[in-house]
């Protein structure tokens, strides 16, 4: 792992201790702007808001340890990367409907269910690499936007039982929500940093100022005490096969929002990185399955990695994992300060719902990257188009799905669940018959290199092949066509073929001649610069490192070079 | 089949290359043509503009090391300026970006 030049204090560095805890403060500042998730939550199952501080407490232990677990890079538990767990929208829509249903003992219950399905499904990853492609991560992540902006709404609006919109309460969220889109647009350094922060505190005072911050709350806040252990009486489960499927929704989303976190991680503090290393992704998902296990156990919601953070560790340059230890101090330490708790307890509704809608738009444009990442085909077109609108006709026509039977209703509980499971299934039937291969033959007297990157990029794009891939395997092919015909003197012209099965990319060249030297290492400058047995070692070493497996094979004077990448 | 072109733009402390084209085996030695000369020259600092170049082999990289070594010996360094992110993934996984000057 080469650390890159944007890095200060790299995931193995030890920053001095003032670094260390002022940088803790800034991402628990940030990972605290999710406390909102768990009091939403309480809120629908009307619990009081003394009850929701103690939940709030058990929220907080549980992002203190998440941080920590996370960090551990031996074993099959955590990536090894500064990558805090906090709370969001995946596990929102499971959990309204477990409160709905059977009440907080419900949502808990499930989420310990969901942490378990998190687990295993963290030891598979590879395997099921196939029915979870990029876009199906994107479609999962714009699908919890449209959720988080929709509840937004909703909480910024708050019309009464009449249908009548209160315009106190929309100028409360009004001002909250351009307060930090201002700050987000115009400003830098750590007002953009904190900008939902500082719009919520903004929120609170406007909320004040116009009489929606009762005095009840805010006497709760100077009278609750500075120490106290949280009280357990909320605490119980119960489990309902009904919920199955929104919750193992809602875990697998939760995966793919692992996958894409840690992946961050690993090209933020490696200059080198080429593919993703499976053995970090799947410990990093295994530790938030723990922390959503944990979760259900101590009585609060599911968990996710946290983009944010990711973002955060990257601008600052400081991904030191030690970092994660003092957030998991910070917040151990909060746990048993109810004064903490009790601001995010009290939070005014308008506030949530500007913090939501502001959160919502980072999301959805976040998906749409993710989506568009790929060379979108006819197939993904309407694996995603598709299932967007179906997933979006649960909100739009509510009553649509209300004849069904209560088992299939399960599958329309909300946009992201008919959503994924419609992204899963298209996504499967059009798998049918994907494997394709197209051939070139390269003339070495009249070889022109453009004609070899236009014959890749047209297949790229008619396979719907991602284009980082297509981008990597066009240098591969061209520098390795140069070699051949440079070092290696062909006899007659170079078979090209090229397949593609939506997960791998395999390029074959086979020719009359030698074969090409592929080193492990790199030729010292002198090397390159003094001899052509140099410069061929140096193109033979980027080939091997360019590609993901990389072979050569010699029989009857004809040599094959096999170039293979992971899509 | 695409040339490379070379444009030159000179001042009293610095010479800029604005290559535009593929650079490969083919092209290599005008890159190298240009590139040595100006790094030979006794004005200070060399700048090789990358914005219009989709494409360079390990031949490329080869003049790039030489006319590093050559301006390493005056005490310069090389600079190479709006590098394509795959080419820069590629001197980064040679491990040029060590002692060349690179902008993205």
């Amino acid at each position: 792992m080469k650390r890159p030049n944007t890095i200060v204090y790299g995931v193995d560095d030890k920053p001095p201790l003032a670094i260390t805890v002022l940088t803790g403060l800034q991402h628990a500042a940030v990972l605290s702007i999710f406390l909102l998730f768990p009091v939403l939550v309480c809120r629908e199952a009307g619990l009081s808001a003394e009850k929701i501080v103690d939940v709030l407490s058990f929220s907080m232990l549980v992002i203190g340890m998440g941080a920590i677990v996370q960090t551990l890079s031996r074993g099959p538990l955590g990536s090894g990367f500064l990558c805090p767990p906090s709370f969001g929208a995946t596990y929102m829509p499971a959990s309204f409907l477990a409160i709905k249903t059977g009440g907080l003992p419900l949502m808990f219950g499930m989420t310990v269910f969901a942490g378990l399905v998190e687990m295993a499904l963290s030891r598979s990853l590879r395997r099921l690499r196939p029915y979870f492609p990029p876009e199906i991560t994107g479609f999962v992540v714009v699908m919890i936007g449209v959720t988080l902006g929709t509840l937004g709404l909703r909480s910024a609006v708050v019309p009464d039982a009449a249908g009548n919109i209160n315009l106190l309460q929309l100028s409360v969220a009004g001002i909250a929500l351009t307060t930090m889109i201002a700050l987000n647009v115009w400003t830098k350094g750590a007002l953009r940093l904190f900008c939902a922060l500082i719009g919520i505190a903004v929120g609170y005072a406007a909320a004040a100022a116009m009489g929606l911050l009762p005095a009840t709350d805010i006497a709760r806040l100077g009278t609750a005490p500075f120490f106290h252990l949280p009280n357990i009486s909320h605490l119980g489960w119960s489990f309902d096969t009904a919920l199955v499927v929104p919750f193992a929704v809602a875990a697998l989303a939760t995966i793919l929002r692992a996958i894409g976190d840690i992946t961050v991680c690993q090209k933020t503090n490696d200059a080198d990185w080429v593919r993703p290393d499976t053995r970090s992704l799947s410990g990093g998902a295994m530790a938030n399955g723990l922390s959503t296990l944990t979760a259900g156990m101590l009585g609060t919601m599911g968990t996710n990695t946290m983009t944010s953070n990711v973002g955060l560790a990257a601008a600052t340059g400081i991904t030191s994992r030690i970092v994660a230890y003092a957030i998991g101090g910070i917040f151990l330490l909060f746990a048993f300060m109810p004064k903490t708790a009790t601001i995010f307890a009290i939070m005014p509704r308008p506030v949530v719902g500007a913090a939501l809608l502001f959160a919502s738009s980072l999301v959805f444009i976040n998906g749409l990257f993710i989506i568009t990442s790929r060379m979108l085909d006819a197939r993904r077109t309407f694996v995603i188009g598709l299932s967007f609108m179906l997933g979006l006709s649960v909100d739009l026509f509510p009553g649509l799905f209300a004849g069904l039977p209560a088992g299939v209703q399960v599958f329309t509980s909300s946009s992201l669940v008919l959503g994924t499971l419609s992204a899963l299934l298209l996504n499967l039937i059009f798998r049918l018959g994907v494997r394709r291969t197209q051939a070139l033959v390269v003339d070495p007297a009249s070889h022109d290199s453009q004609e070899t990157e236009d014959f890749l990029s047209t297949q790229g794009a008619a396979w719907g092949a991602r284009r980082d891939i297509i981008e990597r395997a066009n240098y591969t092919l061209r520098q390795s066509i140069e070699t051949i015909i440079e070092a290696c003197d062909p006899r007659g012209p170079l078979e090209i073929a090229a397949s593609f099965d939506e997960f791998n990319l395999d390029i074959r060249v086979s020719y009359m001649g030698p074969s090409l030297e592929l080193p492990d290492k790199s030729p010292t400058t002198d090397e390159i610069i003094d001899s052509e047995a140099g410069h061929r070692r140096l193109a033979g070493f980027l080939l091997r490192k360019l590609a993901d497996r990389v072979e050569a094979l010699h029989k009857s004077g004809r040599t094959t070079i096999l170039l293979h990448f992971d899509h | 089949m695409k040339e490379l072109e070379i444009t030159l733009e000179r001042s009293e402390s610095n010479v800029v290359l604005h290559a535009a084209g593929p650079v490969d085996s083919n092209t290599a030695p005008q890159l190298q043509e240009s590139l040595l000369r100006a790094a030979e020259s006794p004005a200070g600092a060399v700048t090789l503009d990358l914005a219009k170049v989709g494409y360079m082999s390990s031949a490329g990289l080869r003049v790039l090391l030489m006319a590093a070594k050559v301006l390493q010996k005056r005490g310069e360094r090389l600079h190479i300026a709006s590098v394509p992110p795959q080419i820069y993934d590629v001197l980064n996984l040679a491990g040029f970006t060590s002692f060349i000057d690179i902008t993205q």
